[in-house]
Order: C-alpha cells, then sequence, then structure tokens
C-alpha cells in the first residue's frame, strides 16, 4: 500500500497511523528530486585548496595505501551497522 | 571566532573515501590547521572509540588484512589528533548528558560543544542532535554560509571568552596538573612561570606574587620605605599605586603627567624631590611605558630606585626593552581584564638586583628565609598554583595577542582620528593597548549615548589620586596637578582587546560618531 509520509531533520512520520505486523521490515521511499542535496552544490570551495588540506590528504593516502579509493556513500545507520559489528567481534567473540 | 565541531561521520567519509574527491578536499581543509582561519576545528573525545571502531571494521570488510587495519587507524587518529583541537568530556556532565537524548554518545558531543564559548556548530550528515538551539547544527555544504554569518554577538568591553576557546586545551591541561599533583601554594608552575616571564620581560629574578597591588607593596617594603618617606607618583592612575605607598607609611609626593602620554612628565620630577625622598614610582598607563631613559637619569643623580608600575603595561616595549624590566623593580598585575591576566588575583615582580630579589621573595611569605624563620615582616603575597598554571597557558600565545593588540589600537586610530583626541603613542614605544582612551568633552552624554548603541565604555580614571578623600591627609588640592584633573575629566576607554574584529570596530566607530554629535 502507499501512504503518504513527512520527513523533518531525519525522521519519516506518517500522515495517518497505520498499525504493523511486525517492528522490522524495508520499505520504500520515493524521496523529490529536488530535495536531495549534491556535494556538486558545495560550489565555494576555497579557489585554491591549500598546501595543508592537499597534504593532510597525501598522509591519508600514505596510510591507506592501495586502500585508498573511492567508497560508497554511507548512511548514519551503516555507519551504526559498522559499529555494532566491530563492538560484537571485541566483546562477543 | 567560530567554533566547528566535527561528526563521527564527516571524519569517515574522509578516512573512507566516501564522498567526491572535492568534497574530501572540503573536508581536509576544515581539519587542516592553516593561518588566517575564523574558526577552530574540533573533535569530541567520544568520538575517537566511535571512530576507531568503524573506520577499523570498515578497512577490514574492504579487504585489508587486521593487523594492517588496526594500525592504519590508529595512523588516521593520530593525524586528525595533530590537526583538530579535542573536546573533553566531563564526568560532572553525563548525568545532563543522559537527559539530554536517549543516544548518550550524541548528547555527549553536544554537552561537550556547549562549553565552548563562542559561536558553535556541529558538522554532521544527519542533523539529529538534540542542541537545544544552543549550538547550531549544519551539513558540509551550509558551512561555509555559516562561518560568513556574523556572530552578532554584543560588544564587550574585554573579551575573555574568545581567548578561553583559543587556549582552552592547554588551559584545561594545565589546571588538571594542579589538581593532580595537589601543591595547592607554591607549586612547581609557580616557579616554571616565573622562570617564563623573566625570560620574557628580560630580567634576571621574577617574583610571582598574589596581585598587583601587593607587588608594589612588596617592592616598597624591600626598598625599607616606610614612616616618613616620600615615594614620588602619578596622581593619574589606579588607587592602588598611591595607596600601597600610604600603606607602607610613606608620603605619595604627586607629580602632574605628560598631556600627549598621560604618563608622568619627568620635566616635573626633580622639583618634587625632598630629603625625605626615597623612590619613584611611574605608572606606564593604558599599556605604554613612562619615559624610562629620562626618569632613570634623575633617580641616578639622587641615587633612588625606581619601581615601575606596569600592572597596564606587561608586554610593552620601550627602546626595544620589555615594560618592567627598565627599572630597579618592575611590578605588574594579572587581573583578568589586564593584558596578561589570569583567573583571579595575581601579579609578579621583576629586578636584576639579587639582594632586592631575596628581599622581595621572603616579604611575599611572611618575611622568612626558611619555613618558620622570619628575618623581616612581610606579608601574605604568595600567587596561587592554579593562577600560574592559567598564566603559562596565556603565555603560549600572549606575544601574538600584544601584536594583535598594537595592531588594533593603531587601527582604531585610523578610524577615529578625524573625530577624537586618539592616544599618542611616542615612537620609542610600543603599547600593549591595556584600554584604548580617547578624549571627549561631554564624557557622560557620550558615554550614555553609547551605552544606548550597545558599546560599553569606561572612565580610566574619573578623579586623580591627589583629589581622593583618601589622600586628603597628604595635604593635595585641586589644582595642583592641573593636566591630570583636565584629563580625568575627559578620557573615555572604548572597548579593547585582541579578538576585536574590523566589523566590531566599525561598529564602535560608527555609534561613536554618532554619539559625539
Ligand atoms: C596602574 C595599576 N596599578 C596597580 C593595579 C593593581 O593591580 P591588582 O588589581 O592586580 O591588585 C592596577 C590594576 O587595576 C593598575 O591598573
Amino acid at each position: 500500500m502507499q501512504v503518504e509520509a513527512i520527513y523533518h531533520q531525519g525522521q519519516i512520520r506518517f500522515k495517518r497511523p497505520v498499525r504493523f505486523k511486525y517492528d522490522d521490515f524495508s520499505i520504500t521511499v520515493i524521496v523529490p528530486e529536488e530535495a536531495i542535496a549534491v556535494y556538486d552544490e558545495i560550489t565555494e570551495l576555497p579557489a585554491s585548496v591549500s598546501d595543508a588540506a592537499h597534504s593532510m590528504l597525501d598522509r591519508i593516502k600514505n596510510i591507506l595505501g592501495e586502500h585508498f579509493h573511492p567508497r560508497p556513500e554511507a548512511s548514519i545507520q551503516q555507519d551504526r551497522e559498522a559499529l555494532f559489528e566491530a563492538l560484537e567481534e571485541k566483546y562477543l567473540r | 571566532m567560530k567554533n566547528l565541531v566535527l561528526d563521527v561521520n564527516v571524519l569517515l567519509d574522509l578516512w573512507l573515501q566516501r564522498v567526491p574527491e572535492k568534497v574530501l578536499f572540503f573536508i581536509a581543509e576544515l581539519i587542516a590547521k592553516g593561518e588566517n582561519k575564523n574558526y577552530w576545528t574540533w573533535v569530541s573525545s567520544s568520538s575517537l572509540s566511535t571512530l576507531e571502531y568503524i573506520a577499523r571494521r570498515e578497512l577490514k570488510k574492504g579487504g585489508m588484512e587486521g593487523e594492517q587495519a588496526k594500525q592504519a587507524t590508529h595512523a588516521l587518529i593520530a593525524d586528525l589528533l595533530a590537526n583538530v583541537r579535542l573536546l573533553t568530556q566531563f564526568g560532572f556532565q553525563q548525568v545532563m548528558a543522559l537527559q539530554l537524548s536517549n543516544d548518550v554518545e550524541d548528547a555527549q558531543i553536544v554537552m561537550a560543544a556547549s562549553n565552548l564559548q563562542g559561536s558553535t556548530a556541529i558538522v554532521t550528515n544527519e542533523k539529529r542532535f538534540q542542541t537545544g538551539g544552543e549550538v547550531a547544527q549544519l551539513s558540509l555544504l551550509e558551512v561555509n554560509t555559516w562561518l560568513r554569518q556574523d556572530e552578532n554577538r554584543s560588544v564587550e568591553f574585554i573579551d575573555l571568552k574568545t581567548q578561553q576557546d583559543a587556549i582552552r586545551p592547554q588551559l584545561e591541561h594545565n589546571i588538571h596538573r594542579v589538581l593532580a599533583h595537589g601543591q595547592y601554594i607554591m607549586g612547581p608552575e609557580v616557579q616554571e612561570l616565573e622562570e617564563v616571564l623573566a625570560g620574557y620581560v628580560g630580567v634576571k629574578h621574577c617574583i610571582a606574587a598574589s596581585s598587583g597591588t601587593d607587588t608594589l607593596l612588596i617592592a616598597l617594603m624591600a626598598l625599607g620605605i616606610g614612616s616618613g618617606d616620600e615615594v614620588i607618583t602619578t596622581p593619574f592612575t589606579f588607587i592602588a599605586t598611591g595607596e600601597m605607598i600610604a600603606l607602607a607609611g610613606a608620603k605619595p609626593v604627586f607629580v602632574d603627567i605628560d598631556p600627549l602620554t598621560y604618563n608622568i612628565d619627568p620635566n616635573l620630577i626633580e622639583a618634587a624631590i625632598s630629603s625625605r625622598t626615597k623612590a619613584i614610582m611611574p605608572v606606564s598607563l593604558y599599556g605604554q611605558c613612562a619615559d624610562f631613559d629620562a626618569i632613570n637619569l634623575i633617580a641616578e643623580k639622587y641615587n633612588l630606585p625606581v619601581i615601575e608600575d606596569g600592572a597596564q603595561s606587561f608586554g610593552a616595549r620601550y627602546k626595544g626593552r620589555r615594560s618592567c624590566g627598565l627599572s630597579t623593580i618592575g611590578s605588574t598585575s594579572f587581573f583578568p581584564s589586564k593584558p596578561l591576566g589570569c583567573y583571579g588575583d595575581g601579579g609578579a615582580l621583576f629586578t636584576n638586583d639579587d639582594a632586592l630579589a631575596k628581599a622581595m621573595r621572603e616579604i611575599r611569605v611572611h618575611g622568612q628565609d626558611r619555613r618558620y624563620h622570619h628575618p623581616r615582616i612581610g606579608i601574605n603575597g604568595r600567587m596561587d598554583t592554579i593562577q600560574a598554571a592559567v598564566l603559562l597557558a596565556k603565555m603560549k600565545v600572549f606575544e601574538e595577542e600584544v601584536t594583535a593588540r598594537a595592531r588594533i589600537g593603531a587601527r582604531y586610530s585610523e578610524f577615529l582620528r578625524d573625530v577624537a583626541v586618539t592616544p599618542y603613542i611616542a615612537p620609542e614605544n610600543r603599547s600593549v593597548y591595556a584600554q584604548y582612551t580617547v578624549q571627549v568633552e561631554n564624557r557622560d552624554e557620550v558615554q550614555q549615548r553609547l551605552k544606548e548603541f550597545g558599546v560599553p565604555t569606561a572612565a580610566h580614571y574619573p578623579v586623580p589620586l591627589h583629589l581622593q578623600l583618601a589622600f586628603s591627609c597628604f595635604g593635595s588640592s585641586d589644582g595642583s596637578c592641573p593636566v591630570s584633573e583636565a584629563a580625568s575629566n575627559k578620557v573615555m576607554s572604548l572597548p579593547m582587546h585582541p579578538f576585536l574584529t574590523e566589523e566590531t570596530m566599525s561598529t564602535v566607530v560608527r555609534s561613536w560618531r554618532e554619539a559625539i554629535i
């Protein structure tokens, strides 16, 4: 079924009450294109990147070696999951 | 200065290259140390373990071997710490953090951010923080705009808050060091400070003390000045200068000031010297040294010691030499609003004379030369260890502040030259502008109007000492120091501190122009 919802600061709220059988399940949300912020809109990057920022990125490259490469964007939820996995690994195994 | 507190997700975006290259540079720019930034970048110490866990996990997931992921993560954190400032998590704020949000980690970031004094924003990919409005939340896209916005803070006469943010990590470190070792009286920081200050002023001895008032008394006592003696000084100063002479039992002999510098006029000193004169005590008012070459010459002729009351001039230079190192004894104050101020009362004495240094050290601690042995009368004039710890943190940035003060003072004068009697700084002097003081005819009215415009001002000083009731017993009368009397009716100090921005100065100057009409 389709339900209208309001997004407000990180939370989605249904416009009318719906009761669910389960606590967890996945849903698909249609987000209007114009609401999506894209990083390309950071048009105001400093005209020239400072040497300090360049060398910071170089140091990160150095630390990561071949593992310095683009990765997909991640949500807070995904970061949280990674944290839980790491905590599990440390304390439960 | 504004404060940016970086959320975990923004740092992970950088470390794990989860955003386009352009954005990586943007984040790196926020973190990397740089000159001319109008903000400081912070990370809450509560974020570090989360950062460590997630980065390590993600690197491992991407195929990095376990030990290598651990080392790489450590190296990333180390690099971060070398660039950003860390926000402290105080134990006493944790209950509040728990009440603030269900997510303790997020609440810890908010609590830590709210300890900062200037405008503060958390930079995050998800505005999930319950900040109560005190701390802003920004996406990376909003950072530039926020940084450009005016801080909208009221004009402050002296801004100790920005300075506190500037030195917060060092300040916390130093104060907690004292809490840990527990030597609250004459702890190791006091001696450390004395060494730093003596080196800074360029003299052999520094004796840290309880205030810039007590230092004057200690200096007079060390010189053996007391009943029946006279000390030549200026009437255009804070009460403590004359008050300590009187408290020592001597008579303050007030000599009028130079109308340009407001400091004692050396040309008038000789006429005031009598057989009872035992010292000359010039004040380096508003942060500008008195004319010490001229004063010392007269003192030498009459074999008199010279005590500089440098309560307002610490950091100033006279012919290249630093205030407090220009005469027999230099005395200064670390009252919080002074150019170098602690978080309470404090002061220091300076001299190259070994015997005087010994005497002043003894007088500072009840005249004792070793525990419970008192060859002379003294006072309790010690500096608290905690204050020494604060001053040590402040000394790390002091010279930068001195430079900023000189720049701001000069800039004010450019702005005001055509509409006010601006301070005259003699060519041989570099003032620290403890006060930026101008003259105005109808002071009360102008002060009131400026107050209405939100610009705080002060009159330093509305009554010269020779006309204070407390000194009436010394017989000075109206008209005896005409230059001081005239100045005391007109002087007015404007907001002055090393963090004064061009915008705030413009506000003050605009208000001034309207107020004097
Ligand atoms: C010229 C002068 N002398 C002495 C003092 C006394 O210093 P303190 O407040 O540290 O006792 C002050 C401070 O206001 C001062 O301005």
